[in-house]
């Protein structure tokens, strides 16, 4: 299984800095924002949490089709399929990768933007913290609607359609764990719904990801 | 009686009864429901005559949810069992689910507008509905973009399957953040508890009414499916037989 | 390295491609030194009988058991399986690319496989970079690796020149001399192959609607 998540991470260092798009997305996110709400850093900073999550919210929306695409596309998927790796083992090794590879570089430039809305220590480290929990909830979510929308190439919009409803309540809890930080720490009921939603979504979407890459296979 | 019905040919022959009497108890539950309705039940105190509103909103918003729940049951059943009924079942509720989530997105706008004064309000309960929404559409999408239509199904099933799943997560979820994140409507969404008989005569009427008529609906779909289906097997057969297979050793 | 005994059985089995049936009751048996060899014509199915023999797609009807050693087994722990596509990683060395494939099989012998399918000296070029042809044996090689003693092979010849297919050809009477057995679909008549040979004929049938 590290072996898989490795040649992962190898490949992307031979992929001309294409894990860096996701970080390139969020920058530009944040400008507009900027702009749009005329640089005003009292604006920026009140909704500094919100625009965090939302950049990347669309961020990680823009990554997800990659996820299992190329693996189904050159074969290596029943290559592995065939291996001495489960499909679960597969898809949680696949998880880790894109954490790694997706998601770690955006919580690593989360920061720098929060600076950059002028919002305080305490929030960035409140949403960094909500952020942190929260974002493997997503990834599950992401990757599993990728993998049943595999093969379909103009599936970008469907696999919006299908991902952000369940991402609502990972969005609802990141907010509220920021708003409640202040006065609680970080034991407090959003933070913990966070913690619990994204251990529910990893330890039920493992086997859901396998099931809808075996029905890939046995489709294709 | 499910095992019984699950061989198509019982189902369509069972169809062939149980169809047409629900289409007639539609009509007539709905034609009485609406005028108890419309001219029985009295305005209510303080909401007046907006109030019935509630009799078509009430029953939209409880096909939508059973709806979703008949999705996910045939989903599982379909997934584990791969009965192709059960996928017949799922994919013909999915298109009467989302008129009716609409239709009751819908009443419940027009309900707020005399109500709350506005046509849109983020309400846990309206929020709730608009993702249950999207999730129709994303569900009938699937069915829509997948030609394969073993691969359709298996895919359709697992979506329904997540979406149950998280969909209690996403109700808790939205009804906490009408709570702590945002100001509570005045008065509470229609349906509330402490209605009196002159009410839910016509609440009644009208529930039945309605889910008769999605279970017509849901009937009718099923049938033109399997007929489609039937067909296509029929040409099928004609035109292209599976390959002749002759084995034989290397001389 | 020669290989336990072995069976692929399939029994009754009907298999169709989204609406089309391909197959219907089809028994077809493979055990260890066979070599099955299915021929027929474009979009006739092949490729979906081998799916389903590689243990990639579920008959719809019938079953396939597999056995090694006399008790059941999995078809990964059986089979392995060439498809259209190489499994090949374009950004990857040629070494990478088969180093990680025997890694997973727990196989030593990477470099031994390059020297079967004549890649040596070729390790340390991007696979991306590799013609059609040598792509196909860096598969072949991966394949070798993976020492599981059933392959199934979907057109292993395509692109392939007549120096390569004498690498191919010799790959698998050398596997099916190890006691392996190799079922394969190709539209070339077999060649140099010297071992024991059955043939799989498929063919559209000829009388619409004569069918059952």
């Amino acid at each position: 299984m590290i072996a898989l998540t490795l040649r992962d991470l190898k490949l992307a260092m031979h992929s001309s800095g294409a894990w860096l798009h996701g970080v390139l997305f969020l920058l530009i996110f944040a400008l507009l924002c900027a702009v749009a709400l005329g640089g005003d850093k009292t604006v920026l900073s009140s909704i500094g949490p919100a625009l965090l999550w939302l950049a990347i919210i669309f961020s990680l929306l823009l990554s997800f089709e990659k996820g299992f695409g190329d693996d189904a596309r050159d074969g290596t998927l029943e290559q592995l399929y065939l291996s001495k790796l489960s499909l679960p083992i597969i898809a949680a090794s696949k998880l880790l990768s894109q954490w790694i590879l997706i998601v770690l570089p955006l919580l690593l430039a989360a920061p720098l933007l929060g600076y950059g809305f002028g919002m305080g220590a305490d929030d960035i480290r409140a949403t960094l913290i909500a952020l942190l929990l929260g974002t493997p909830s997503l990834l599950v979510y992401g990757t599993f609607a990728g993998v049943c929308l595999i093969s379909y190439r103009s599936g970008g919009l469907l696999l919006i359609l299908l991902t952000v409803p369940l991402m609502i309540p990972t969005l609802i809890f990141g907010l509220s764990a920021v708003d409640s930080y202040a006065a609680d720490g970080i034991i407090n009921p959003p933070f913990k719904a966070l913690a619990g939603i994204s251990l529910l979504s990893v330890g039920l979407g493992i086997p859901a990801i396998a099931a809808a890459l075996k029905t890939h296979l046995e489709t294709s | 009686m499910i095992t019984w019905l699950a061989n198509p040919l019982r189902f369509l022959k069972f169809a062939k009864v149980v169809g047409p009497v629900f289409a007639v108890l539609a009509a007539g539950f709905i034609a009485f429901g609406l005028w108890q309705s419309l001219f029985v039940s009295p305005a209510e105190m303080y909401q007046g005559d907006s109030v019935r509103i509630m009799y078509v909103h009430v029953p939209s918003a409880w096909i939508a949810m059973m709806a979703y729940s008949m999705i996910a049951v045939s989903g599982f059943i379909s997934y584990v069992w791969r009965h192709p009924l059960a996928d017949n079942l799922g994919r013909a509720c999915a298109l009467p689910g989302a008129v009716f989530t609409f239709l009751a997105l819908v009443t419940g706008s027009l309900w707020g507008s005399v109500t709350w004064m506005t046509y849109w309000e983020w309400d846990g309960r309206m929020t709730s509905f608009l993702i249950l929404l999207f999730i129709y559409i994303g569900y009938m999408s699937i069915w829509a973009v997948m030609e394969d239509r073993k691969r359709a199904a298996r895919i359709a099933g697992l979506v329904a399957m997540v979406g149950a799943i998280n969909l209690p997560i996403i109700k808790f979820s939205v009804d906490w953040w009408d709570d702590t994140l945002h100001q509570k409507a005045t008065i509470s969404s229609p349906g509330a508890p402490g209605l009196g008989p002159e009410f839910l005569t016509p609440l009644f009427l009208m529930m039945a009414g309605f889910t008769c008529l999605f279970a017509w609906m849901v009937i009718t779909t099923v049938v033109t499916d399997i007929a489609k289906a039937r067909k296509a097997a029929s040409v099928r057969a004609k035109t292209n037989a599976p390959a002749n297979v002759t084995i034989e050793a290397a001389p | 390295m020669t290989f336990a005994a072995f069976t692929l059985d399939i029994c009754g089995v009907s298999v169709s491609r989204g609406a089309r049936a391909i197959v219907e009751r089809f028994d077809l048996t493979v055990s260890g030194s066979e070599l099955v060899w299915l021929r027929g014509t474009n979009g006739v199915g092949k490729t979906s009988l081998l799916r389903m023999a590689a243990g990639l797609s579920r008959p719809d009807a019938g079953s396939v058991t597999r056995t090694l050693g006399g008790a059941a087994v999995s078809a990964s722990v059986l089979t392995g399986f060439q498809g259209h596509r190489d499994a090949i990683k374009p950004s990857l060395t040629v070494h990478e690319n088969i180093a990680f494939w025997a890694g997973l099989s727990g196989s030593p012998d990477a470099e031994a496989a390059l020297a079967k399918v004549e890649l040596t000296g070729r390790e340390d070029q991007k696979a991306g970079t590799l013609s059609a042809g040598q792509s196909r044996r860096l598969a072949l090689a991966q394949l070798w690796v993976s020492q599981k003693p059933l392959w199934i092979m979907d057109e292993p010849a395509a692109a392939i020149d007549v120096a390569g297919q004498k690498i191919i050809d010799d790959l698998i009477t050398q596997h099916v001399r190890n006691r392996g057995a190799v079922m394969l679909a190709s539209h070339a008549a077999p060649r140099g192959l010297t071992e024991k040979v059955r043939f799989i004929t498929l063919s559209a049938s000829s009388v619409a609607g004569a069918a059952v």
